[in-house]
């Protein structure tokens, strides 16, 4: 605990205190006082090894040692007031989900060119844009046409 | 005294003494034990339930000496001398497995599917080759004959993919059906399964070889019915295949046909493929129109599409085949359709407006002009209703020039028996010798090709063809082009005039493109004589036809739609086409105001006014009377599209905008009115025969010309509007007109 005072106290010193707030709100130190999520997160965070930083922003923690196997890696979303699961990229999900022991940025050198897609996150939930609307829903901007029959067009003359 | 009988002995004696005992007996005459045993054994076999045929068929035994019985499972049938050891069973009301065996078709025997036992025959016998014998005794539902079947199954499912879920036979399928009957619930087969290549037949017939199980009832039908010998089989054994030996399309105009006669998924229909499950489909009994022979068909639709046609059993008229044109011009109803009233702006630009407003300026325009130059045009797929009431409210306007597309302007509407075929479609077998005069029935009718072919086949009746070098499918003479051949057979100086005189029952086929022919009366005059000269009409056989092109025709003459001047177009000033796009309309002065009344937009519409959207027949319910003579009623399948209304009602909306209303609003009330002019219409599905033969027409003066007759239709796939909208016919008259 004396480190972590310790600590706070250098880089106020270092960086004033305007920018040290300004920090500690970007950080979401301000925001995890209402989020429990979020304050876990930030205490699991202290001692814990960074083992990269993906290009959202997302933290990627691991803390060997005295970590319960399986808890032992996880990750701080770069969105500090709506996260979820669906924002951590292709490349991290393996390193994050203990299928394999290589980082995500190990991982991003052997992504295909040709057909790996860009990461998009899963906005299901986030208001009718996103809501998924099948083919023939009437909601949806593309709607199929149920005419089943094609019109005479008066336009074409002998 | 053996010690079985012994026993039997004390079994019957110990079975009286135990009747005798007995003190409450409801009926007495069991107590008499000796009397009630003679009278078990006499109703023995009337203890047997009571059995019908296999669908509800009715056996004709035509000469009682050549009757003989046979047992059928115990059960005795009387069935005519010659038949099969299959048919026999269907009597019997047994429905025998088969795959190759078709009653239309030549018997193959290939399939083993129906083998049954009979008694002292070593081994099970294929019933559909087999003729039964007097006293035949047949087991169909022995163990034996179950295995045997079982066994015929697993040899089948050997070499036949599981494709069952992806094929488009699947649920109206023979082999699936009749696995579920007799296949195993397991198979012994490791080895790999055969597989074939896929045929081209063309544009319609979509080939899967590799399901075929070699029951050649594709190939007997080609060379059987169809008369075309572009299928047959190639290779041995495990090699066999069916197909058209080089790679060519199956050029016939029933081929659709293979695609019901195939027991199993390896010929399906192509439009169709992958379209639709044949559960989900509703079907509606209605009657083809794109031709005058009026074939029965069903149409199966899901929700608003048709999503494909299938012929309907009538022995009288399509027997149980369709002509391709019948079967896939259905995708020319969902193309081109007209859903809108519209009205022709100064701009020369149609625009969509109500309907309250088109029948306004219709009924305006038609009042603003002189009687006698309105002139009314039924088009070729008008039902009778519709007919009857566009002759109705011409009537009262006050013109009476109306007439049908196809049938002249100078139609002779007096003697019934001048315009239908008085042999009727299915008394054509009965005939020995045809005489075709500009007529091309293959590409006209072709289900009263058929017949002809059939009948040919069978007694090698001799045909005669007077008309453009046609293509045939079975052995013709060729007579000569022009009239000119008519008169010289009538004067018996003709080689073909002694054919005639020599056959029973002649018949002579007169085709509806005479019609429209100048000396269209003088070529009639020297039908008429060749058939008084040939004995063509008796009172027991009537050989004098006229072979109709369009649905509408023949109610329209019945109903007398005659126009009154043969230059009425010349000098209209106001034309309601009633679904008319065939009629030329170049002489038409250009002030004339054109109304359209139709379901597509074909050639009609171009030169219209006004558009009144109508329903085509697959929405609606109408009276057809076909080239025989039998009136048929179309059901609606499908709703109609947009706007569009039952013709019918547009005149009779019409007729009250314009202040003349018709004393009928419903569709009882129209065919009470149709009773008045043309009872005949309103016997429906019955065969009404001409009264007076055409011996009544009045003498003509006229000569026949020199012109050589024409081909009345150009092409066989594109004849009305829905098939000319059709894109599938338009891909077979590529592909298949030569």
């Amino acid at each position: 605990m004396a480190s972590v005072v310790r600590s706070i106290f250098q880089s106020i010193k270092e960086k004033g205190i305007g920018n040290f707030l300004k920090e500690l709100k970007q950080e979401g130190y301000v925001r995890c006082l209402a989020d429990g999520n979020l304050l876990q997160t930030k205490i699991h965070n202290i001692g814990a090894t960074l083992v990269g930083v993906d290009k959202f922003g997302n933290k990627y923690y691991e803390k060997l040692g005295d970590t319960q196997y399986g808890r032992h890696r996880w990750v701080e979303y770069a969105q500090k007031n709506r996260y979820n699961a669906s924002q951590v990229p292709a490349e991290w999900h393996g390193w994050l989900h203990h299928v394999t022991d290589h980082t995500g940025d190990e991982l991003l050198l052997l992504k295909p060119k040709r057909y790996g897609l860009e990461h998009k996150e899963n906005f299901s939930g986030e208001g009718d844009a996103y809501i998924y609307h099948s083919k023939g829903h009437t909601l949806n901007p593309g709607q199929r046409d149920w005419t089943r029959y094609q019109t005479w067009q008066p336009t074409k003359k002998e | 005294m053996g010690l079985g009988l012994l026993a039997s002995r004390a079994l019957r004696s110990s079975r009286i003494i135990r009747n005798s005992t007995r003190t409450i007996v409801s009926t007495p005459e069991l107590k008499n034990a000796d009397a009630a045993a003679a009278a078990a054994a006499a109703d023995a076999p009337s203890d047997l339930p009571k059995r019908n045929p296999v669908g509800g068929a009715r056996v004709h035994l035509p000469n009682p000496e050549d009757v003989i019985e046979v047992f059928v499972d115990g059960y005795p049938v009387k069935i005519p001398k010659g038949m099969t050891v299959l048919q026999a069973c269907e009597i019997a009301g047994v429905d025998i497995p088969r795959f190759c065996y078709h009653s239309r078709l030549s018997i193959a025997g290939n399939c083993r599917m129906c083998l049954v036992e009979v008694e002292k025959s070593p081994k099970p016998v294929a019933s559909c080759a087999m003729p039964a014998l007097p006293g035949m005794k047949i087991k169909t539902d022995t163990p034996i004959a179950k295995k045997a079947r079982e066994g015929v199954m697993e040899f089948l499912l050997m070499n036949h993919p599981l494709d069952c879920p992806i094929c488009d036979q699947g649920g109206e399928c023979d082999l699936q059906d009749q696995s579920m009957a007799f296949g195993s619930d397991r198979g012994r087969f490791t080895e790999m399964k055969r597989s074939v290549v896929d045929k081209n037949l063309g544009p319609l017939v979509k080939t899967v070889m590799t399901r075929c199980i070699q029951c050649t009832r594709c190939v007997r039908f080609a060379s059987e019915v169809a008369g075309v010998e572009d299928l047959g089989m190639l290779g041995r054994g495990s090699g066999e295949e069916i197909g058209t030996y080089v790679e060519k399309l199956m050029t016939s105009e029933l081929s659709g046909n293979v695609i019901d006669i195939c027991p199993v998924g390896a010929l399906t229909s192509k439009p169709f493929a992958f379209k639709a499950r044949n559960w989900e489909l509703k079907g509606t009994e209605s009657i083809d129109v794109t031709d005058a022979v009026g074939s029965n068909i069903r149409i199966d639709s899901r929700g608003p599409e048709v999503m494909r046609v299938v012929p309907r059993l009538n022995e009288d008229i399509n027997e149980e085949w369709i002509s391709d044109k019948t079967r896939f011009f259905y995708d020319g109803l969902k193309r081109q359709r007209l859903n809108d009233p519209m009205i022709r702006g100064a701009d020369g630009r149609f625009q969509a407006v109500s309907w309250r407003d088109a029948l306004a300026i219709v009924a305006e325009v038609m009042h603003q002009i002189k009687p006698e130059e309105i002139v009314g045009v039924a088009g070729k797929l008008s039902d009778a209703e519709s007919m009857m009431a566009l002759k109705d409210l011409l009537n009262k306007m006050g013109s009476n020039n109306i007439f049908c597309e196809g049938n002249g302007m100078r139609p002779n509407a007096d003697l019934r028996s001048g315009y239908i075929m008085n042999t009727s479609i299915s008394g054509l077998e009965k005939a020995d010798a045809f005489l075709l005069v500009g007529t091309q029935p293959r590409v006209e009718a072709a289900m009263v090709n058929a017949r002809i072919h059939k009948t040919v086949k069978a007694t090698n009746a001799k045909v005669g063809y007077v008309g453009p070098a046609a293509d045939f499918n079975y052995d013709h003479e060729h007579l000569g082009t022009d009239p000119q051949t008519l008169v010289e057979i009538a004067k018996g100086s003709h080689p073909f005039s002694s054919a005639l005189k020599n056959a029973k029952n002649p018949a002579i086929i007169v085709g509806a493109g005479v019609f429209d022919r100048d000396d269209k009366d003088a070529i009639f005059a020297a039908v008429d004589t060749i058939a008084k000269n040939n004995n063509v009409m008796r009172p027991d056989w009537n050989g004098l036809n006229v072979l109709l092109l369009n649905a509408a025709q023949a109610a329209a003459l019945d109903l007398g739609l005659v126009p009154e001047s043969d230059k009425c177009i010349e000098s209209a000033k106001f034309v309601y086409l009633m679904g008319a796009d065939d009629v030329n309309l170049d002489k038409l002065p250009d002030d004339a105001f054109v109304v359209y009344q139709g379901h597509h937009g074909d050639r009609g519409v171009y030169r219209a006014n006004v558009i009144l959207p109508a329903s085509a027949f697959t929405e609606k319910e109408g009276i057809y009377e076909n080239t025989e003579g039998c009136a048929q009623i179309t059901l609606p399948a499908v709703p109609t599209v947009g706007d569009a209304r039952d013709d019918w009602k547009i005149v009779r909306a019409l007729s009250e905008v314009a202040g003349v209303g018709l004393p009928y609003d419903s569709l009882g009330a129209i065919r009470s009115r149709i009773k008045t002019v043309a009872p005949n219409l309103l016997e429906v599905d019955e065969r009404q025969p001409a009264t007076f033969s055409t011996s009544l027409r009045p003498e003509v003066s006229q000569k026949v010309s020199a012109t050589p007759f024409t081909p009345a239709v150009e092409n066989f796939y594109m004849t009305d509007a829905i098939t000319r909208a059709s894109k599938i016919m338009a891909q077979c008259s590529a592909l298949l007109k030569k």
